[in-house]
């Protein structure tokens, strides 16, 4: 039986969904206080997503539209599943400290794992940095990074 | 319409034979770029412009926030160019035959077609021919809500090609900042450790500023500053000199002349004319009366602001509190402030004017950012 080379097979077709995806991931390196990965991203594989819509025949007007109305729905989004890990933290911490992990035995067919539980990981609270009094464009990065981060992750002075 | 911000498509990504996302002003087409520093006063607003990679500065204006429609049926010759928009001084020396708007009020914009007016006029000045890419740092009050800064975005879309909305009080460290001195041992930079007093026409800002982007709770807006004094004064006027006529925008001149805070000083003689006749009006309990009220309203989140700040920066906080605006004009506005915190047990405080260049310090800070920020940090508008 031949199996077909990768490159054989024709380039998927680039769906909404996908384009959400990355919306949501852009949105979500910036809720962590990542702006220059969610830039990276957003000026690499979703502006290729968008580019492939738009040689494909879409309407590019109707693409920046539909572009503003999923980052909109994908940044809520992010941004109310901050606010619930936020608030289910404290709560994950106080179950990971009374887990008990079960032993592994050999062979066994129901075997549990080992692993204890781990609490979520806390979202990323933005921490004005102390930089080069000079570095204008570095408290701008910060300024861009508070705009995306919810209030209840921000730092109070 | 909603708007949102998405960095232009890297015009090497982007196919030849496809057309731009937003495509109402073509970037690949422009010859030139041109920065602006655009401190958008709620009576005055501040325009810096020059090239990038220069620290020239090719445009600095001053501009009255107003736009002053032309009424029907006035003679042709009467305005200049038989004008039907005037903007500025122009509009405010022809208030009698025009519809005087202000576009912004509290700092915000409140009338969205004459700030786009103002928006335009202010693109035509640092660009007459019309092709330059224009890149602007907008200033904006202190913790300006998404509202506030959509409405601006929504002003500029089609005007500026690329913006940037940054607190004024941030900005204004920032122009006050000598770069010439920066690291200097005895230089107390501002953007490392200050506390800024932005007094406009319709916020006062203050703003914690310690060596990184101020968070929220770093600045309080306070929408009580020089609009609000004069209607405390013109309140004043018309109960101590009934039927005076005055004009607000005569009271305001009064205000910037003669305006100070502290204990009332008597007499101070004020030449006005009511009814066509010069009659000279005492106005000592009024200008402190009405002055007094801003401290009053400025002071507690001074104090506020202070004590938010970390223990061990506070002493020298204490000695870099810096007042800047139209409200820094206000005579012995140094001196109260200081006084207060003194008698309130803060340890040796220090609080200082900006300086001369008051009017400016926004728009140069803005200009400094707009220098600075890289090419991924600028916004474009989607209509």
């Amino acid at each position: 039986m031949i199996h077909p080379h990768p490159s054989q097979f024709p380039a998927q077709p680039i769906t909404w969904s996908e384009i959400a995806r990355l919306c949501r991931r852009v949105c979500l390196l910036r809720e962590c206080g990542q702006p220059a990965e969610a830039e990276h991203v957003r000026q690499g594989a979703l502006q290729d997503a968008l580019t492939a819509l738009i040689s494909a025949g879409t309407d590019a007007d109707f693409v920046a539209h539909q572009l503003e109305t999923i980052f909109a729905a994908e940044a809520e989004r992010v941004a109310n599943a901050a606010v619930l890990a936020e608030l289910l933290r404290p709560m994950l911490g106080t179950l990971a400290t009374g887990f008990n992990a079960s032993p592994v035995e050999v062979g066994t067919a129901h075997a549990t794992s080992a692993t204890p539980f781990a609490a979520t990981p806390a979202v990323a609270r933005v921490e004005p940095s102390r930089r080069a009094p000079g570095d204008i464009a570095s408290f701008i990065d910060d300024m861009l990074a508070q705009e995306h981060t919810p209030p209840a992750n921000r730092r109070v002075s | 319409m909603t708007t949102a911000t998405l960095e232009k498509p890297n015009a090497a990504s982007t196919p030849a034979n496809v057309q731009p996302l937003n495509a109402t002003r073509p970037v690949a087409s422009k010859a030139k770029t041109v920065l602006v520093g655009f401190d958008l006063g709620t009576n005055k607003s501040c325009v810096l412009a020059g090239a990038p990679g220069t620290t020239d500065i090719a445009i600095s204006k001053v501009i009255p926030s107003a736009v002053g429609y032309v009424k029907d049926g006035i003679v042709d010759g009467i305005i200049a160019g038989n004008a039907k928009t005037l903007f500025g001084e122009e509009a405010l020396r022809n208030m009698l035959h025009v519809r005087l708007v202000a576009p912004l009020a509290s700092g915000v914009i409140a009338e969205a077609d004459a700030a786009r007016d103002l928006l335009q006029h202010v693109r035509t000045l640092v660009d007459p021919s019309g092709h330059a890419e224009i890149r602007a740092v907008v200033g904006i009050p202190a913790n300006a809500g998404l509202q506030a800064r959509e409405d601006i975005r929504r002003c500029a879309f089609g005007i500026f090609d690329r913006v940037l909305l940054i607190p004024e009080p941030f900005l204004a460290a920032l122009g006050v900042r000598d770069d010439g001195r920066i690291g200097q041992p005895n230089y107390l930079d501002p953007v490392v450790n200050s506390l800024f007093i932005d007094i406009g026409g319709g916020t006062s800002d203050l703003c914690l500023v310690q060596g990184g982007f101020p968070t929220p709770e770093d600045q309080i807006s306070i929408p009580f500053a020089g609009d609000a004094i004069d209607e405390i004064l013109h309140q004043e006027l018309d109960r101590t000199y009934p039927n005076n006529g005055l004009s607000r925008h005569k009271v305001r001149e009064i205000k910037e002349t003669y305006g100070y805070v502290g204990p009332s000083r008597k007499p101070v003689e004020v030449k006005v004319i009511m009814g066509g006749k010069a009659h000279t009006i005492e106005l000592g309990d009024a200008l402190a009366n009405a002055g007094n009220v801003l401290i009053d309203r400025i002071y507690p989140s001074l104090t506020k602001l202070i004590q938010r700040a970390p223990s061990d920066s506070i002493l020298a906080l204490l000695q870099n509190i810096i007042v800047t605006g139209g409200g820094s004009q206000i005579r012995g506005i140094d001196a109260v402030l200081q006084k207060k915190l003194t008698d309130d047990g803060f340890e040796a405080p220090k609080v200082k004017l900006a300086g001369q260049e008051f009017k400016r310090y926004v728009a140069i800070g803005a200009l400094k950012a707009a220098r600075a920020a890289r090419e991924n940090q600028w916004q474009v508008l989607l209509g």
